[in-house]
């Protein structure tokens, strides 16, 4: 299925993680953000820092319409579920928006529980499928380098640091296909 | 160690490698008490305490604290300002075989709380007024299990021992002290005769020092400091104050001793040159610092631009004498040129510019006292210690001169490692290097600068200050939706902390509320000293906070 623009729509997929563990890994849609703020709701301190690089406490509704309602043609999210008590339980988002002709800036953030279990990367291996439909061909972020193990995450899937600590922080870049066709298990 | 750059500007007096021999701090008093048992060791208010005395005086505390059960390699928490207590109890605990963990005595419960329980501290010596009205209140969520206290006024001399109560009262600096078990009098044991030292602690090896400072996660972390790194550190501040004699120089001691500057430049070095250390508890006062260099005549005086400046603008401080003072080392920030400049016209005496790290004991550089100094540069590498430029992104590659890069240290006054932070540790020493997270050029002469910070951390007239621990505190406002702290320039302070907040939808704020709401929750040096309201915080596309974008801003301003 195309959209307007000729952009192949990302079919929702099933897909296992470790634990033999069946994820829903599909776009993020508008009705997502009670599922999105349950998500924000169980990370811990350190991980709101590595994705927001600031150490909010709440998700606002601001941020939460911000994550859900979005312009399609220059962003794009997905969102990783899993069958919970009460229907579907978010344990995942990624998300990537063009910050150039060909590049993205891209972040991954996972539930605390669920991390280590190769779930960030398969993320980051749709997202890339979709930046490449939509003629991505690099992905930058923006982490904090004293955090070895995102550092360490960063590494492994293909990010180089790409200069500039500018407060403390570490710019980083990665060729989309690249991640795309080699990914690792992070 | 292969020639290097900067020995070429050595003084003819230093030696580029100097011999540190094995002792630890306790055997380092005891020499000194040995070869000057009747110099000054401090002169506080006009009361003196000889090196003799101030021996015989830890050898007592040493004793007690052993009697009470403390064990080699026990943590033990000190918090005073610059008292004659404070080095009895620093150098008590040394030659007990504990370790010393120094506690700011502007730290709120919430940040001793968190320091003396990463410490692990069983043992406190503290001024009464912190035992009663910080630390007892917190009791039940400390490990502490012995106290002993010590009131300002135990070592004033006659009759302001008796005065001062009398005053102290409305300061708050006078308190009761309820008798109860387990806390005891500092006064009552140094006057017991009968208490006997243990063995004198001869391992260079073992820990002296949990010294903390801030953390990147925004809770403070501890470099393990060893004697051998802090002996050491005090011999390479020897050999670079060239033309000062043993025995008989005067220090002002304004720098704090619970900061490792202060600590190392101030008390350790003050106590192997055999130094009388004229003890300034409230470095703010400077009146009373003026009178104590009138009175006193001190010739070493290390201090902070902050301090330089203060005394340079003291009204009328031409017309006062202060040219007793010879040599002075400027350390934490970046002294302005013309605060330099005056004070050395006004004094005589020469300023040298250092720089150092909590993680070095701390002193690495400095320009040379009677060499070329360079106005912007932290100077060169102290004797024993090697100093390189590397890449930034993996730290192995040298950079040619006058690139940036990361400034990364060797040297026998580098720590082992942070307390219990394995990852930290693993990041900052690498083959025995310790990696600043400052980025720095050499020139070809062999002289430092720095020009960046890799690390988000701000430096306010000494103390290092993670936004991140600011941000946390405000976040738990009621009122804020989004807060980010940065520094930005002081003229003296080196760098102050400001602070963007966007308020809850329907709420107001006022930037006293928030000034008061951290006053509550932080030490002082690090609550903001402005605050801005914004509809909202930069952001990258995908929602990050760019601190940097503020940070810009707010040089562009000043420019």
């Amino acid at each position: 299925m195309e959209n307007a623009e000729g952009i192949v729509d990302f079919a929702p997929v099933n897909d296992v993680i470790k634990g033999n563990v069946e994820v829903t890994i599909r776009p993020v849609v508008p009705d997502d953000a009670a599922l999105i703020a349950g998500l924000f709701n169980s990370l811990s301190p350190e991980s709101i820092y590595n994705r927001f690089l600031s150490p909010m406490r709440r998700a606002s509704p601001e941020l939460l319409d911000r994550a859900t309602k979005f312009d399609c043609d220059v962003e794009f999210a997905l969102i990783a579920c899993i069958p919970g008590p009460d229907g579907c339980h978010a344990i995942g988002v990624g998300r990537f928006k063009c910050c150039g002709p060909d590049r993205a800036e891209a972040a991954i953030v996972v539930a605390d529980a669920w991390q280590r279990k190769g779930l960030a990367t398969l993320i980051l291996r749709y997202l890339a499928k979709a930046a490449v439909q939509r003629g991505i061909y690099w992905f930058d972020s923006t982490i904090d380098p004293n955090n070895k193990k995102l550092l360490k995450f960063a590494e492994a899937v293909g990010f180089k640091g790409t200069t500039k600590y500018c407060d403390g922080l570490l710019s980083m870049e990665t060729d989309v296909l690249k991640l795309f066709l080699k990914p690792q298990e992070c | 160690m292969d020639h290097r750059p900067w020995f070429d500007h050595y003084e003819k007096n230093t030696p580029k490698t100097i011999e540190i021999p094995e002792l630890t701090l306790p055997q380092i008093l005891d020499n000194t008490a040995k070869k000057w048992p009747n110099q000054r060791a401090t002169i506080f208010e006009g009361a003196i305490i000889s090196y003799k005395q101030l021996a015989s005086y830890v050898d007592r505390l040493a004793g007690f604290l052993v009697s009470k059960g403390l064990k080699t390699g026990d943590r033990v928490a000190i918090q005073m300002p610059n008292l004659p207590q404070t080095i009895i109890a620093y150098y008590g605990v040394l030659r007990a075989g504990g370790v010393a963990v120094m506690v700011n005595p502007m730290y709120v419960a919430r940040e001793i709380e968190h320091q003396l329980n990463d410490a692990e501290v069983k043992f406190a010596i503290v001024m009464d007024a912190y035992w009663v009205n910080l630390i007892k209140p917190i009791r039940d969520k400390l490990m502490l299990e012995h106290i002993v206290v010590t009131a300002l006024a135990d070592f004033l001399p006659f009759p302001k021992n008796l005065l001062f109560p009398l005053v102290g009262k409305k300061t708050g600096l006078v308190v009761s002290v309820e008798r109860e078990a387990n806390v005891y009098q500092l006064k009552e044991i140094i006057e017991n005769r009968a208490l006997k030292p243990p063995a004198m602690p001869s391992d260079p090896d073992a820990t002296a020092n949990l010294q903390y400072s801030g953390g990147t996660t925004g809770v403070s972390k501890a470099a393990v400091l060893s004697h051998r790194n802090l002996v050491s550190n005090a011999y390479q501040v020897q050999s670079w104050f060239t033309g000062m004699e043993e025995g008989k120089e005067v220090e002002l001691a304004a720098l704090p001793f619970f900061h490792v500057f202060g600590l190392t430049v101030c008390m350790n070095f003050g106590i192997l040159a055999g130094a009388a250390q004229v003890l300034v508890p409230n470095p703010r006062d400077i009146k009373g610092m003026v009178n104590l260099i009138k009175k006193y005549r001190p010739t070493i005086f290390p201090a902070v631009p902050a301090m330089f400046n203060a005394i340079n603008n003291f009204p009328g401080i031409e017309k006062i004498d202060i040219s007793s003072i010879k040599g002075c080392f400027s350390g934490s920030a970046p002294l302005p040129i013309e605060v330099l400049e005056r004070f050395e016209t006004l004094t005589g005496g020469i300023i040298t510019e250092g720089f150092g790290m909590t993680e070095s004991s701390p002193v690495t550089h400095a320009n040379p006292l009677h060499g070329l100094r360079k106005p912007g540069s932290i100077g060169i590498p102290l004797p024993n210690t090697d100093a390189k430029i590397v890449d930034l992104e993996e730290g192995t590659k040298e950079m040619p001169i006058g690139e940036d890069g990361e400034l990364i240290l060797y040297g026998p006054q580098v720590m082992s490692g942070y307390w219990n932070r394995e990852d930290e540790t693993e990041l900052t020493i690498r083959n025995g290097w310790l990696y600043s997270g400052d980025i720095a050029q050499m020139d070809e002469d062999g002289y430092f600068y720095i020009v960046g910070r890799k690390k988000d951390m701000i430096i306010a007239g000494g103390y290092n200050i993670y936004p991140r621990e600011i941000d946390e505190i405000l976040y738990e406002h009621p009122k804020v939706l989004e807060a980010a702290a940065i520094g930005v320039p002081h003229e003296t302070r080196g760098e102050t902390v400001k602070v963007f907040i966007v308020v809850q939808p329907g709420e107001t704020l006022t930037a006293e509320e928030v000034i008061e709401f951290c006053r509550e929750r932080l030490a002082p040096y690090k609550v903001p000293r402005l605050v801005e309201f914004r509809d909202e915080l930069p952001k990258s596309t995908i929602g990050k906070v760019l601190r940097r974008v503020l940070r810009d801003e707010e040089l562009a301003k000043s420019k």
